[in-house]
């Protein structure tokens, strides 16, 4: 997979973007009335690019995901908008279509994956199945050889194979799972909070293991987490979610220095550190919105310091401020400048 | 001092390697390793370290989930200190209604058949207390603590029905709810965002301050255990080998490996270059680990004496902090 790498931008090659998604709305139906928990999202991936999602808890970035891997509960609907991966149009594909591009094109490490394992067989043997699935001529040897390579990338002694996952503490069982999204080569994978039960030395190698074979074999991901400052590591682009919505998307180096909407810029000032002055933080005033029945207009209105008369009445549409640099902000030029940040 | 809340002295936990089912083990994972700790009460004590370096296993024995090989564990109750090994049927009533933990792995406290009203409430339930509508007012009141607003509109829905973070918190006011005077928390912030989770910080610090309510602050984040604890003790392979006060501790890190993870922290800056990490993010195991100091495969400092000796006792280097290493202990 060695295309002579055109134009690389921190791993990134230019050409037609891996992931197209436009437009997309989904919502899930319960008793009490729709979650809108995805408002018009629209982004793309570029080939070997790594990008970041970050927003607060129950913003929407796994409804996002699992919306792309196709994998939503019984009472999710996708309202509008399409999802293109490769040229494929996924919202399209049947149950069964998707199962063949599905850990094979794009996977998925799924958050709180430490329970996802199936307590009563083996971990390698897990794993095993799905490169059974995907790779019918591996012979067992062959495979085993392969779980012990990943095993070791990620940090578990390969003899941990053939344990069972109660065996497993709570972050080897976290690698465990990353071990598995990576099996398949797959085109695209979703990072869901992939290493958010694991201590910074070993986030940091298995991060830098990551973008290592990201830039090798070109793959893309998306990385979803809630801790801005591993976003800003390890992604080329960040995007910020807000209450279903995408509130800001632009590129890393742009994004953190110089936020746009006032929501990316809170996010921002209120990150704890274990450099500088110790203090209290200040959390985000006001409180988060209910999906079941959100603001008008702008969704950040109600806890926005800049907020006026017009954003109580519309929606800001997403303007393109500089290539690639997206905002929805009817006031983004009043957001003051970060600088760097005083950790 | 005062006298403590919780006292723990020489816990041990091995777990037996089996190699093949009638054959008896030879092999032990030492997952917690001669560990003994003090928690003053309103005090919280941090514990962080590696994964697979016995944080859990330390929590779940302290809450009498997990059996201690070896050790003991003492909880003050009307000022004497009751072995918690050896408490009878009301005994244990009374121990579970004070002792509470928030797991890592929010599922673990959580049946998806079930509510998340009935999962709050459960151990209201079980100890009695309250009527229908006065525990559902208390979960109510829970709920909007932990950012679960509007409280009605969460309370019957299934933990299916909720995001990841959103799971989390419903764990968190599920052992809230009993006003416990000693929780173990796993991790329990970690798929929060800060605005979240400092509020859920706050509140936890405030019960500390009102109430007196302590904590074992299980976390692989420096930064919030600087922001909760008042101590932090750093684990590596079954064995405390730092512990101090928070400040001094994050200011001074004398032991290699507490130096190591504070250099991996990454910085909410794309444009600062953080210092390279000086160890390597190991494979290590605790399997019959030899009996020199745990760390002495992945040290950057080994020196003879280290290979010479058996693994390092703790010892105070002033300030109320303990180290375990035989260089640092020279360079004090
Ligand atoms: N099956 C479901 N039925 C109804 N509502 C749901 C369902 N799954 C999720 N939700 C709601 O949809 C919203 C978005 O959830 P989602 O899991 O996408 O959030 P998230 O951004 O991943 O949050 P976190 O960081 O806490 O994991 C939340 O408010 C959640 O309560
Ligand atoms: N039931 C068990 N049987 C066998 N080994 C176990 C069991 N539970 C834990 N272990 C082992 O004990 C060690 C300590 O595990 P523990 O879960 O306490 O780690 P931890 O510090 O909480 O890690 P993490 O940060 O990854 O959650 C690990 O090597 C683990 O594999
Ligand atoms: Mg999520
Ligand atoms: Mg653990």
């Amino acid at each position: 997979m060695n295309e002579t790498a055109i134009e690389r931008n921190g791993g990134v090659q230019s050409g037609r973007p891996i992931l197209e998604v436009d437009g997309l709305v989904m919502h899930y139906r319960t008793k009490a009335g729709d979650v809108s928990a995805v408002e018009e999202v629209t982004f793309a991936l570029g080939r070997g690019e790594a990008l970041g999602l970050v927003g607060e808890s129950g913003c929407g970035k796994t409804s996002v995901a699992m919306t792309l891997i196709r994998l939503l509960p019984d009472n999710a609907i996708i309202k509008e908008g399409s999802v293109v991966l490769d040229g494929l149009n996924v919202a399209e594909l049947t149950d069964g279509e998707m199962r063949k591009h599905r850990w094979a094109d794009i996977s998925m490490v799924f958050q709180g994956a430490m329970n996802a394992w199936n307590p009563v067989y083996k971990v390698g043997d897990q794993i095993m199945e799905a490169l059974e699935q995907h790779f019918p001529d591996m012979s067992e040897a062959e495979g085993r050889v392969r779980i012990a390579e990943l095993f070791e990338l990620v940090g578990l002694s390969p003899a941990m194979m053939d344990r069972y996952p109660h065996e497993f503490s709570g972050g080897m069982r976290q690698r465990a799972v990353i071990a598995m999204a990576l099996s398949c080569n797959p085109k695209v994978i979703i990072a869901d909070e992939p290493t958010t039960a694991l201590d910074v030395i070993v986030q940091d190698q298995i991060l830098k293991e990551l973008r290592k074979i990201q830039e090798e074999l070109g793959m893309s991901i998306i990385y979803i987490s809630h801790d801005v400052a591993v976003i800003a590591e390890v992604s080329d682009r960040i995007g910020v979610m807000y209450a279903g919505r995408l509130v800001e998307l632009g590129a890393t180096d742009e994004v953190f220095p110089r936020p746009r909407h006032p929501y990316t810029y809170l996010l921002l000032s209120s990150t704890p550190s274990v450099v500088g002055p110790r203090r209290r933080l200040a959390p985000l005033e006001g409180e988060p919105p209910n999906l079941l029945a959100p603001p008008t207009g702008c969704r950040f209105q109600p806890r926005c310091p800049f907020a006026a008369e017009i954003c109580a009445s519309q929606d800001p549409p997403s303007q393109e401020l500089a290539p690639g640099h997206h905002v929805a902000c009817w006031h983004w030029e009043q957001v003051p400048e970060l600088g760097r940040l005083e950790a | 001092m005062t006298q403590p809340l919780v006292k723990v002295e020489g816990l041990r936990k091995l777990y037996p390697l089996h190699k093949g089912v009638f054959r008896k083990p030879t092999e032990y994972i030492h997952a917690v390793d001669d560990v003994s700790f003090e928690i003053a009460p309103g005090e919280s004590l941090g514990l962080v370290g590696e994964s697979g370096c016995g944080k859990t296993t330390t929590g779940r024995m302290l809450v009498r989930l997990t059996g201690a090989s070896d050790g003991q564990i003492l909880l003050q109750d009307d000022g004497s200190m009751i072995d918690v090994a050896h408490v009878d049927r009301d005994g244990m009533k009374r121990f579970r209604r004070r002792v509470q933990m928030i797991f890592q792995d929010p599922y673990e406290s959580m049946n998806p058949r079930r509510t998340i009203f009935d999962t709050i409430s459960e151990p209201l339930q079980v100890q009695g207390i309250g009527t229908v509508a006065e525990r559902e007012e208390r979960v109510a009141e829970l709920l909007e603590m932990v950012g679960l607003i509007p409280a009605p509109t969460f309370m019957f829905r299934f933990p299916h029905q909720l995001s990841g973070g959103q799971r989390q918190r419903v764990a968190i006011a599920r052992a809230l709810v009993i006003d416990p005077s000693f929780i173990v928390a796993d991790e329990p912030t970690s798929m929060l965002d800060v605005g979240i989770s400092i509020s859920i910080m706050e509140l936890m610090l405030n019960l500390a301050e009102e109430f007196d309510v302590s904590y074992l602050y299980i976390t692989h984040d420096l930064a919030v255990a600087r922001y909760m604890c008042d101590r932090i003790a750093v684990m590596y392979l079954g064995k405390i080998v730092e512990i101090g006060p928070t400040e001094e501790l994050l200011a001074n890190p004398r032991h290699p490996y507490t130096r190591a993870l504070l250099s991996a922290v990454p910085v909410p800056d794309p444009s600062s270059v953080r210092p390279a990490v000086e160890i390597e993010g190991g494979i290590a195991k605790a399997v019959n680990p030899p009996p020199q100091c745990r760390f002495i495969g992945r040290c950057p400092w080994v020196q003879d004496i280290c290979r010479r000796r058996g693994h390092p006792p703790l010892e105070d280097t002033g300030n109320d902090h303990l180290v375990s290493c035989y260089v640092a202990k020279e360079s004090v």
